[in-house]
């Protein structure tokens, strides 16, 4: 175990522990964490991800996904890989993960892109793990859109009988933003027919920085693509969300991996200024990203909006309101605003926030306030 | 499918009866989403992280004289549905020249990897694909 080597040096576990310490922080008590298995990382990440979900046990709930970056079934190392995976579901580690994950548009073509997404779900089910896909992460008509064959293969495969609960989640998915709306009607039909348990998860800082980009467009033609997630909740009926997916790497250079600083992100991006859609915007980084990752009190359930009510069991985030702004250099401090709602904390995120957890002792200080 | 995490939320057993650190918690003057507008809350929690009452606010523990409690709005906590956890901050790696500040306990930080040389210099896809990979090479645990 970790304890006994002698020559680490924190590298993983330092910068995760900074990402779950901040996410915290941030009011996060619900994670699904990915960690690559592959020749180059062998099981080094997936220790990492255990010994972290151990360290934060108390803070937060972590999920972790045995994650394939790269292909399975493709380029010299295409088979080493998945046979890492294998080994990483039924070696000492496997009752620690939770999820299986794979990226099929890394495969060199199509057909091996497929092949992936069957071996992907054969072993979900076979392991009982839920499943996640890094899918369709281009916006061109030229690259033909997965999505489908990915449902044909859940049902060929008899997701919902077999796979006992377990969810289905959709990541990135920038592809689809070329779909029609017949196209969009047709692939919502599809998946509510077969009542699988797809979510969607849109990764709008990494998604707007990775997509479009096509040489020489500028102004209004420089195209961008992240998933439409509160049309596929308000007019197709599909559970969808947003993640932050990275912080601080290559593939997204900016943003402080904030949700709400996400859902702030949202009501611009998405131009979605309604309260109701600052209300839909928050469930997408708490409720809905919850059900999407299987933690919803069961599939049908459609308590989505998250209301505070006698009885729900859980932690909880307290946004504290202050008097003053108190502003160095002012003779008198000046009154402050006060946050009373969902949209307030969407479209002005407050920076101060409390997580309540009373079984940890967290929350005590509201006893002698 | 939800038992691990339902226990997670609704953890009973901490320790012994010496060491028991769970608490009941008030949150008092609490804004509450779904609710009339304008009205707040006092919501109790049990030792067990479950809701088991909520009334008009009062004042509970004001004295004459003495300010009325902030409000707060409360609300479910935050979840990432997708987060890669071994990825993170490749680009504000931890070894720099100066030191890390204190508190960090045994890290040696000169041994730590340093990312520095893979920033993007045209931050395309493909760059970050093969950068990252670079830098998977470089990962220690």
């Amino acid at each position: 175990m970790l304890t006994s080597r002698t020559s680490h040096s924190d590298d993983l576990l330092l910068r995760g522990s900074q990402l779950l310490a901040t996410s915290v922080q941030q009011g996060v008590t619900h994670i699904r964490g990915f960690v690559e298995i592959d020749h180059v990382t062998g099981d080094m990440c997936l220790e990492a991800g255990v010994s972290l979900k151990e360290r934060f046990e108390n803070l937060c709930y972590l999920q972790i996904v045995a994650f394939a970056q790269d292909p399975i079934f493709s380029t010299e190392h295409g088979d080493e890989n998945r046979l890492g995976l294998e080994h990483a579901l039924s070696g000492p580690y496997g009752g620690q993960i939770d999820v299986l994950g794979t990226t099929p548009y890394v495969e060199k073509s199509y057909e091996l892109g497929l092949t992936n997404v069957d071996w992907a779900i054969r072993t979900a089910i076979q392991h009982g793990k839920h499943l996640d896909f890094h899918l369709d992460y281009n916006v061109s008509k030229e690259s033909k859109a997965m999505v489908r064959d990915v449902i044909k293969l859940l049902k060929k495969h008899n997701w919902v009988e077999t796979a006992e609960g377990k969810t289905v989640v959709l990541g990135h998915c920038t592809r689809m933003t070329l779909f029609s709306d017949e196209e969009m009607q047709t692939l919502a039909t599809e998946i509510h027919k077969a009542r699988l348990p797809i979510s969607f998860v849109g990764l709008p800082t990494s998604d707007l920085f990775m997509m479009g980009r096509p040489e020489h467009a500028w102004g209004g033609s420089r195209q961008r693509g992240t998933l439409q997630v509160l049309e596929m909740v308000k007019k197709f009926g599909l559970n969808a969300c947003i993640g932050v997916n990275n912080v601080g790497n290559a593939f997204t250079p900016w943003g402080s991996g904030d949700p709400l600083a996400l859902a702030s992100l949202g009501v611009g991006m998405y131009q979605a200024g309604t309260e109701q859609d600052a209300n839909l915007l928050f469930e997408m980084i708490s409720t809905r990203a919850r059900r999407a990752i299987g933690l919803a009190q069961s599939r049908d359930d459609q308590d989505v909006t998250g209301t505070i009510e006698k009885g729900r069991t859980g932690p909880l985030l307290v946004i504290a309101n202050e008097d003053t702004i108190n502003c160095v250099g002012l003779d008198e401090p000046v009154p402050a605003r006060q946050r009373t709602s969902i949209r307030d904390l969407v479209w002005d995120t407050p920076t101060k926030r409390m997580v309540v957890i009373p079984s940890e002792g967290l929350g005590r200080d509201f006893l002698h306030h | 499918m939800v038992g691990v995490a339902e226990s997670w939320e609704g953890k009973k057993t901490m320790g012994n009866e010496t060491n028991d650190k769970r608490v009941p918690v008030t949150i008092p003057n609490a804004y509450l989403p779904g609710r009339p507008a304008g009205t707040t809350w006092n919501v109790h929690m049990d030792k067990d992280n479950k809701i088991d009452n909520i009334e008009p606010y009062r004042n509970i523990e004001t004295l004459p004289g003495k300010p009325p409690v902030h409000s707060s709005v409360v609300v479910p906590c935050l979840c990432h549905p997708h987060v890669h956890l071994d990825k993170p901050y490749l680009l504000t790696c931890n070894r720099q020249e100066a030191s890390l500040p204190q508190g960090f306990g045994n890290i040696n930080v000169g041994r730590l990897p340093s990312y520095s040389d893979l920033v993007p210099t045209t931050g395309s896809f493909q760059e970050a694909l093969s950068n990252t990979s670079k830098a998977k090479e470089r990962y220690q645990l």
